[in-house]
């Protein structure tokens, strides 16, 4: 159940200071927002144990979490903005008291409450796009769909008893629009020797917080603490190719799920490079990578940079010999929240997308590598050169390797 | 003397008492001047907890005055609804607490009336997260929260539409008496240093702790003490209905919402001096240890400053010839001809906040008893206008925050505020804590006098957030001058004068989080915008 | 694991990475959030808010003598960072100068970025503000700036950006908006037309708030110069300073690129202890601990302001690593693998809780130092 006075106490530490607004990308482009000091510490004491007070603006924001990262004093602004979404959801989808009363109601509600937030994905490409594609699945549809079901099961059979197992989160990104990463992915764990199950998994939900969805995200976060718990309490490891959806298993469900299921399953959830960084560490991680003359540019996705886990991609890729990788240090690529904003910010989103692009072009990359897919859809866009995921790469190295003996 | 005003009653003190009998008067069509040395609510009647009592706090101890708390709770909630809100309120048992006072609370309310009903535990911990989850049983009274200023202003100003009239920023300087009679007020504009004297047939003394000093300048012995108490203010507001605790009424044991705040107290250390607004540090934290019992995590919750008030208590020993009318054993009502042989003069003192209406009805009784004036008491029945506006400043640009403070705040000013707010720089966030535009800060400016920031503070909760200031002091006192409505040197003294004034009530209560934005303050001032020492030197 | 890891992203933690990185250390920086360079104003003090020389400063601050070639190369080898970073700094230490702030008072700083300029006492000054900025008020900034400066003659103008905003409009919003060149254009030309109007001459010097362009801030200096005929200055205030931020940008981004590890949203809340030495860390990402290691530490976490030391009923705490401190917070024996850098070299280093930026640029300068001298594991073996 939503409840508005959610027991999130960070936001009465916030100074005022600002540090939030100066680093939100979408404030940075539009004065359309109201920013996130406002819409979350803010806007969240002034209605605490009050009437709700619904503010329209809250659609900008993306849940970047650039915010969270810039806040020095902890404050949780992601989290608060993401109730604000909520309670905009429901406030003009109907009677927010009505919506609190009635939670058994609630998915037929939803449906209807649905048609007012789309507007936002509307103004917003990327996650249009991504939206358009998970508006397609049916609500409560289950994942892993056949393709997946099949190969996991000839998988398994190769690799049982294995010492590390893990549980891989595909994400709907791979699952729908990059079954090549998740190919990629099982590859590289198979030249490992690592057992990956692939468990009964649904949305991760932050596409839905990002609709103000809550409910449907809490939903989904319980569904998978679950499933995933099952497989956590087994000795397997939790692995996510996605970057937003490891952080919703990592961060996310904290706060809008808050069990201590939650917390367990968090401490087993790895990205797929802090995963294999680990292993190095360990000295676990096969090395037998063969060179690799390319030269790429390294986008950090904002979904990954709020992990708190350096620079995973990074550090894996520089593994490869030879390969030449940059970080392009180009922050958000923000300009996902950007385009089809008002006529008059689209000269500024251009402009902040060409810089990425200016740097991509710059350092004279053959293509420009990042985990996340919202961010690749930017890429795609803004400029011509090719897109991957770091575990593609690392595959083909490892492929190479396989080759060349 | 220059000036000389005449007029029927003078009434010294513009706090809440002072503000009902102007109105009271003013209803009975009698000619008054309230005269005020500060702002309106410099004293006690803006440096309390404004919890609207139910009487339940009293109903063991003192019956006869939670009688008279419930049946004014009820009649203000009805004539001055602008400045309350009914949050209900609960009393909590815990573990700790005796079982019999509990017991004889219960047959006390019942006995008086005051309506009580118990609900489950769960119910209560559901509703308020933050309460002890040991709490044995929680009962709800119709306890409310009091907006001591908007009550203060509104009654203020029903009073000045009815006719009457108000000198703030006057002090009275001396009382003028004539064989045995007292005839008049010297006063001296506080700004000016202008004096004047105000004729009159009575004046009323409801100076609350400054009680002693006007009756001394009449030359009438008079015995007040002083009794001041510590409150604090938490950074947001964390429940919902005032949060009683259900003993023998003690320190540190209520938590009052107070729009975006809740509030906690009180304490209470004789003091002598009226003006003693001190806060000390080991007195606040036995409070919170006490408060503790009912708020388990009231440690981990920032407080944003303290503040402190004082009870005038009146000791009955002092009286030269009869006692006085004692209204009840909390309030005094002292007929200084009867009491000591000096005509013309009365005194007003005690009682509660919540009971003010009831202590002006019954000193203007009297006022009419001498004046020969034949009119009943009406406010019982006429009601202030309200605060809530429902679906004005549709059309203005500004935030759905600010607009939902203005529909909750902007009451009769609503008009003038929407249509200044038609023009851009007017809808301007000054405050952004609590939503508060230029339009409405220069609708709660004076027309004539200086440019002060604490005046505009309690009309608009400028700087009354978490930030206490830091940012709103400067943007408000910058664009007073910009604007034409302050000379450079007011808007800077101003800006000054309120930054150490927000620096005392946080200084007491400065450690984690609070600590910081005291630093930000100072930091932002002395290194950012350049004042160096400048903002040392107003402290 | 690393090298290096800095705690913190204040000015002292990113200039610690970024120099770290250029002696080739691998390095990481864990901080809980940004610095407060982005409260700060861009331009870096001696003695924060006050107008000591470099004398006091020195005493202040108890440096040797020896400490002045230093502060002279951190200075320098700051300086060169900037010039690289497309944001050069002037000034120095032994020649403070006057600029004006946000509230038309004057104070004496250091080192400040080309988009300032002194104010001088005599001549003449037209401060300009924007109506949608609320943050600076030219007519008040003016009479302020007029006491200071009885010889200059100052004048003032409004002009607006053209943009309204349901949320309070910011120094930097307005620098942001003033990178569109036509917003630009559009604003010059409604001040050579009010100065007209009013008949005020052109001027030796136009006083703007702290918004001169954020990425384009030299072409929007450029052209306010050039256009207008005469010297520009921002008088930087209320943050955020569009002064500071670029600061702080361009160091962030220059952190990034040359490969520093950012551990952003994440607390440090102990360490791990061989000894006398620092094994790890303990960090936090919500919720989670893990532990982080590295050969040596540089303790970045700022002042009280900054969150390295907290201030609590019991007294002041040293906040990350909880390191014993006197009651005035100077921390009593430091593990031999860690460097204070900044405000967090304890609280009798700090005025109201922060320090100025040269003491910043010093401390940093010797810590990277001090990393290269113990070698043992240290950078010459990275
Ligand atoms: C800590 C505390 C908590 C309280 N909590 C509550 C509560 O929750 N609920 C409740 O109902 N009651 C509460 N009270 C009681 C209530 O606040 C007071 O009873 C009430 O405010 C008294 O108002 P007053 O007008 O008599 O006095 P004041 O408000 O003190 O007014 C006296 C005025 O006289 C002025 N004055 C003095 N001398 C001169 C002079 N020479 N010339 C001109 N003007 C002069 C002063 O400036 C002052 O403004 C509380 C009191 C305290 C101290
Ligand atoms: C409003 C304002 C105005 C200023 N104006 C000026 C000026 O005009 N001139 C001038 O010279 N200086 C000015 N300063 C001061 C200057 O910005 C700082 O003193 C200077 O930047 C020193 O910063 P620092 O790097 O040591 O620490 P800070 O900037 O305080 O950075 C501390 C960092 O440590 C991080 N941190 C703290 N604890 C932990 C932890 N446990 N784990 C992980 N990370 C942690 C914080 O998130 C932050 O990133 C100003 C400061 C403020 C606040
Ligand atoms: S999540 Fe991103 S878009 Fe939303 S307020 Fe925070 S920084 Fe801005
Ligand atoms: S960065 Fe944190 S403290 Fe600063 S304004 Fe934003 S939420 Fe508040």
């Amino acid at each position: 159940m939503l409840d508005p006075n959610i027991l999130e106490t960070t936001y009465e530490k916030c100074l005022k200071c600002n540090a939030c607004v100066a680093s939100c990308p979408v404030s940075g482009v539009t004065l359309d927002f109201g920013g996130p000091k406002h819409l979350g510490p803010e806007l969240k004491r002034l209605v605490d144990n009050q009437q709700i007070i619904d503010d329209k603006r809250i659609e900008f924001c993306t849940l970047c979490g650039n915010c969270d990262m810039s806040c020095p004093e902890n404050v949780h602004v992601s989290t608060l903005t993401a109730y604000a979404k909520a309670i905009h959801t429901e406030k003009s989808g109907f009677s927010f008291r009505d919506f609190v009363l009635s939670n058994a109601e609630l998915v037929g509600k939803m449906a209807s409450a649905f048609a007012p937030v789309t507007n936002m994905a509307m103004k917003m490409k990327p996650i249009r796009k991504m939206m358009e594609k998970m508006m397609g699945i049916p609500e409560d549809r289950q994942f892993p769909n056949y393709q997946f079901k099949n190969f996991n099961r000839v998988y398994k059979n190769k690799t049982s008893g294995s010492k590390r197992k893990v549980a891989y989160f595909v994400g709907c990104y791979a699952t729908y629009n990059a079954p090549e990463v998740a190919g990629s992915f099982v590859k590289v764990m198979e030249y490992n020797g690592i057992e990956v199950a692939i468990p009964r998994q649904k949305c991760c939900g932050i596409p839905m917080l990002a609709n103000g969805r809550m409910n449907r995200a809490q939903k989904n976060a319980s569904d998978n603490i679950e499933s995933l718990l099952a497989y956590t309490r087994r000795g397997y490891d939790v692995v996510a190719t996605c970057t937003s959806c490891s952080l919703a298993l990592k961060k996310e469900y904290l706060s809008i799920n808050g069990t201590d299921e939650a917390r367990e399953l968090a401490a087993h959830v790895y990205d797929a490079d802090e995963y294999l960084r680990m292993l190095k560490e360990e000295g676990e991680l096969n090395v037998n990578l063969a060179p690799m003359k390319d030269r790429a540019g390294y986008h950090a996705p904002c979904h990954m940079r709020a992990q708190g886990m350096g620079n995973p991609a990074m550090d894996m890729l520089e593994l490869i010999p030879e390969y030449d990788v940059q970080d392009l240090g180009a922050g958000c690529c923000g300009q996902c929240g950007t385009f089809g904003f008002k006529k008059e910010k689209y000269d500024v989103s251009m402009k902040l997308g060409r810089t990425m692009a200016e740097s991509v072009k710059d350092l004279g990359a053959d293509y420009t590598v990042t985990e996340c897919g919202m961010c690749k859809n930017q890429l795609d866009q803004l400029t011509d050169k090719a897109v991957k995921h770091p575990i593609q790469i690392l595959a083909e190295s490892y492929e190479r390797a396989k080759r060349a003996i | 003397m220059e000036e000389v005003l005449e007029t029927q009653v003078v009434v010294i003190g513009g706090g809440i008492t002072g503000a009902g009998i102007l109105r009271d008067l003013a209803l009975r069509g009698i000619k008054a001047i309230l005269v005020e040395q500060g702002d309106l609510g410099h004293g006690t009647s803006t440096r309390n907890h404004g919890l609207l009592h139910s009487g339940g706090r009293y109903a063991v101890r003192d019956p006869e005055a939670a009688v008279e708390s419930y049946h004014e709770n009820l009649i203000l909630k009805k004539t001055i609804p602008g400045s309350i809100e009914k949050t209900g309120g609960l009393f909590v048992k815990l573990p700790e607490d005796d079982d019999d006072y509990a017991q004889k609370w219960l047959r006390s309310c019942k006995k008086l009336g005051i309506p009580v009903e118990e609900i489950p535990v769960e119910q209560a911990l559901r509703e308020e997260p933050y309460l002890n989850k040991k709490a044995q049983a929680v009962f709800c009274v119709p306890d409310g929260a009091v907006d001591d200023f908007t009550l203060l202003v509104d009654v203020c100003a029903d009073a000045v539409r009815r006719g009457a009239k108000t000198l703030t920023y006057h002090k009275v300087t001396d009382i003028v008496t004539e064989q045995e009679r007292v005839v008049g007020v010297c006063i001296r504009d506080v700004l000016t240093g202008m004096e004047k004297e105000i004729r009159a047939d009575i004046v009323v003394n409801a100076a609350g702790p400054w009680g002693m000093e006007i009756a001394g300048m009449a030359g009438v012995p008079l015995k007040i003490i002083n009794n001041k108490g510590m409150l604090v203010v938490f950074s947001h507001r964390f429940n919902k209905r005032v949060i009683n605790r259900l003993r023998m009424p003690g320190d540190g044991d209520i938590f009052v919402p107070a729009h975006d705040v809740t509030i906690f107290g009180t304490t209470g250390v004789n003091t002598e001096n009226p003006n003693d607004f001190s806060l000390s540090r080991p007195e606040l934290e036995h409070m919170l240890a006490d408060g503790k019992a009912l708020i388990p995590s009231i440690d981990d919750m920032r407080l944003i400053r303290a503040y402190s008030g004082s009870r005038p208590l009146y000791q009955t020993s002092a009286g030269r010839g009869s006692s006085g009318r004692d209204v009840t054993r909390g309030m005094a009502l002292l007929d200084h001809h009867e009491r000591d042989g000096m005509d013309g003069f009365i005194t007003i003192t005690g009682g509660k906040l919540t009971t003010f209406r009831l202590m002006a009805e019954k000193t203007v009784d009297l006022v009419c008893e001498k004046l020969g004036v034949q009119a009943n008491c009406t406010t019982n029945v006429e009601t202030v206008s309200g605060r809530r506006t429902g679906d004005s400043f549709n059309k203005a640009d500004i935030a759905p925050a600010a607009r939902h403070k203005l529909r909750n705040w902007a009451g009769v000013q609503a008009p003038k505020i929407e249509s200044a707010l038609k023009e851009e720089e007017s809808s301007h966030i000054v405050c952004e804590c609590e939503q508060v535009t230029w339009a409405e800060i220069e609708a709660a400016m004076p027309e004539k006098g200086s440019f002060r920031l604490g005046g505009i503070r309690r009309r608009t909760r400028l700087g009354m957030g978490p930030c206490q200031g830091t940012f709103c002091n400067f943007r408000a006192a910058a664009l007073a001058a910009e604007k034409g409505r302050a000379t450079i040197e007011e808007a800077d003294g101003a800006l000054l004068h309120a930054v150490s004034e927000r620096k005392k009530g946080m200084g007491v209560v400065a450690t984690g989080e609070t600590a910081r934005q005291l630093l930000l303050m100072e930091t932002i001032y002395r290194v950012s915008l350049g004042f160096g020492e400048e903002a040392h030197q107003n402290v | 694991m690393y090298d290096v890891v800095v705690i913190g992203q204040g000015l002292s933690g990113m200039l610690s990475a970024i120099w770290a990185r250029e002696e080739g250390c691998r390095t990481a920086l864990v901080t809980t959030g940004a610095g407060k360079i982005m409260q700060s104003t861009g331009v870096m003090d001696l003695i924060p808010g006050s107008d000591g020389n470099l004398n006091e400063w020195m005493g202040i601050y108890h440096l040797g003598s020896w400490q002045q070639s230093r502060l002279n190369d951190a200075i320098r080898k700051f300086k060169t960072l900037m010039n690289r970073l497309g944001y050069p700094y002037k000034g120095e230490p032994q020649d403070l100068i006057p600029i004006v702030t946000g509230s038309g008072r004057i104070k004496h700083t250091a080192l400040y970025p080309e988009t300032i300029s002194p104010v001088t006492e005599e001549g003449s000054a037209v401060v300009v503000g924007f109506n949608e900025l609320t943050d600076f008020q030219p007519l008040f900034i003016r009479k302020n700036l007029q006491k200071e400066r009885p010889l200059l003659s100052i004048d003032s103008i409004r002009i607006h950006l053209g943009k309204y905003s349901q949320r309070l409009m910011t120094q930097l919003d307005a620098a942001r908006l003033l990178d569109q060149r036509d917003i630009r254009t559009d604003c010059i030309g409604q001040i050579k037309k009010q100065m007209a109007q009013k008949q005020i001459g052109r001027p030796d010097l136009f006083i703007f708030p702290a918004s001169l362009g954020e990425d384009e801030w030299k072409e929007t200096v450029g052209q306010f110069h050039s256009e207008l005929r005469a010297k520009v200055t921002e008088a930087p205030g209320m943050p955020p300073n569009a002064t500071a931020i670029r600061l702080n940008d361009r160091l962030k981004r220059e952190a990034i690129r040359s490969g520093v590890r950012f551990y952003a949203d994440t607390t440090v809340v102990g360490a791990n202890m061989d000894g006398e030495e620092i094994k790890s860390l303990r960090i936090k990402t919500s919720g989670r601990v893990s532990n982080l290691s590295g050969k040596q530490f540089i303790l970045a976490t700022g002042g009280v302001l900054g969150g390295g030391f907290e201030i609590t009923p019991e007294g002041i705490k040293e906040s990350a690593l909880h390191l014993e401190t006197d009651s005035s917070g100077v921390m009593a024996r430091l593990p031999v693998n860690l460097y204070p850098v900044g405000a967090s070299k304890g609280v009798q280093m700090i005025c109201h809780g922060i320090v100025g930026g040269v003491y910043t640029l010093l401390s940093t300068y010797e810590a990277v130092c001090g990393l290269r001298q113990s070698v043992t594991g240290g950078v010459g073996n990275a």
